[in-house]
């Protein structure tokens, strides 16, 4: 029998069901694990080739090589390959004309005795407009040696010097001559390109000649003075 | 009694000699001279200066018969694919994005005088040299700033991450399988040397390469 304090069992109501709000909580935990578990498969992947291309920067294919000479042959044959180089490299007084830089260096053998501003070739291109010839500024490269030098020299005005300036070319040998312009003295290291003065001293340490080694009055007379003739010249 | 057990010691130590890996390494070092300088001697007889791609030193250095005439240090370096000898190559190629080129003008017009001269600051910075041998050298800037650095130290170069060490060894991988393989060499050097180097190396230079061991 019933009493009043017990509860009515119909009045009782059933157990509701799980709230809403944990449904979504588990949805939440599932999308955070999968993301998870991809970033991670990501960087496993993203290392793992990684990891190979480190490996393959360091494993170079193809047979290592094999010495089968002795070691006291190669020895011997290193010491006279040094001595030829030795006999090889420039000794005494030589000049070294760096054309990006645009320094020249006197050498006495290993020693820097002076460092010089100078200005080298702009690399330019000149194309005579009626066709057929063409002219790179640039200085040329590799060994040389001093052939000749002169004290006031006359610059005899090449072709392209017309053609630059948009004159005739004169027929006259007599007509090329001009004055004044290469400085007191120039050093001739072959195939028309010299060591010589400049008129724009505040261009020195640019690359503005066409192909000549411009130098300063003070550093030419010193090169002129000191530098005699077959001197070696290395330019790069 | 001890000093005769280190007496021994010291003698067996002496006498005994290099152990064999010892030897042989000293052996592939002297045959990796011998080539070095076998093929300077060569190339020191002509009036051509020539480069030394030293990547064993990391350097690079310009040569001229025997004479230094300049010496870049490379701040980074990878190399990938064939492995390559010591010995002689030349540069057949020399690729930039944009080539520097000028036309000659009226150099007594200081306005537009920079248009007109093609000197070291116009070189480019990044670039890529083909040597004799299929070998593929890519020249880049080191990247200056504090952030640059530290992304560098932590790996994260980006575009150059990927590059490096994602795509390059799928080439080496596809190359393997085609039995055709070419070296690819990334150097990363100072801007102002990587000007220096590009002003220096043009088409037909000679040269040494010096793998790495």
């Amino acid at each position: 029998m019933a009493t009043a304090l017990e509860p009515d069992a119909q009045s009782v109501p059933a157990q509701l069901p799980r709230a809403p709000r944990g449904a979504a909580w588990t949805v939440v935990r599932t999308a955070l694990v999968v993301f998870f578990v991809l970033i991670g498969l990501a960087l496993a992947g993203f290392g793992a080739l990684l990891g190979a291309g480190y490996y393959l920067s360091r494993s170079a294919s193809g047979p290592a090589p094999t010495v089968v000479e002795e070691p006291g042959t190669l020895r011997a044959e290193n010491l006279k390959f040094q001595k030829k180089l030795d006999k090889l490299r420039p000794k005494g007084l030589f000049l070294v004309i760096d054309t990006g830089k645009n320094r020249l260096a006197v050498h006495d053998g290993e020693r820097v005795v002076r460092e010089v501003v100078v200005s080298c070739g702009s690399g330019g291109v000149l194309e005579n407009p009626k066709g057929g010839r063409s002219w790179v500024f640039d200085t040329p490269r590799g060994e040389r040696q001093i052939k000749s030098k002169v004290k006031n020299p006359t610059w005899i005005k090449p072709d392209w010097a017309f053609i630059e300036e948009g004159e005739a070319i004169p027929k006259k040998y007599g007509d090329r001559a001009e004055e004044g312009v290469m400085g007191d003295y120039a050093l001739g290291i072959g195939d028309g390109f010299f060591l010589h003065g400049t008129l724009y001293t505040r261009l020195l340490g640019r690359n503005v000649t066409h192909g000549c080694v411009r130098i300063g009055d003070a550093d030419l007379e010193y090169l002129h003075k000191n530098v005699p003739l077959g001197t070696k010249v290395y330019l790069y | 009694m001890r000093r005769a057990a280190i007496a021994t010691l010291l003698a067996v130590l002496m006498l005994g000699g290099p152990s064999p890996a010892q030897s042989a390494d000293d052996a592939l070092s002297l045959w990796r001279e011998n080539r070095r300088l076998a093929a300077e001697t060569v190339l020191a007889a002509t009036p051509k200066p020539y480069f030394e791609l030293d990547l064993e030193q990391r350097r690079i250095l310009l040569k001229t018969r025997g004479l230094v005439l300049f010496d870049l240090p490379v701040q980074e370096q990878g190399l990938w694919g064939r492995r390559l000898a010591v010995g002689p190559t030349s540069v057949v190629r020399r690729d930039a994005l944009a080539r520097p080129a000028v036309a000659i003008g009226d150099e007594k017009t200081p306005e537009s005088l920079d248009d007109q001269l093609l000197e070291l600051a116009d070189m480019p910075t990044t670039y890529r040299l083909g040597l004799a041998g299929e070998v593929e050298v890519e020249v880049l800037p080191l990247a200056a700033g504090r952030w640059p650095l530290l992304f560098r130290r932590l790996g994260l170069g980006s575009w150059q991450l990927v590059r490096r060490r994602l795509l390059r060894p799928l080439v080496t991988l596809r190359e393997r399988r085609a039995r055709h393989e070419t070296t690819a060499i990334f150097l990363v050097l100072k801007p102002e040397d990587a000007q220096r180097l590009y002003w220096t190396l043009f088409e037909g230079l000679d040269g040494i390469l010096i793998p790495p061991r």
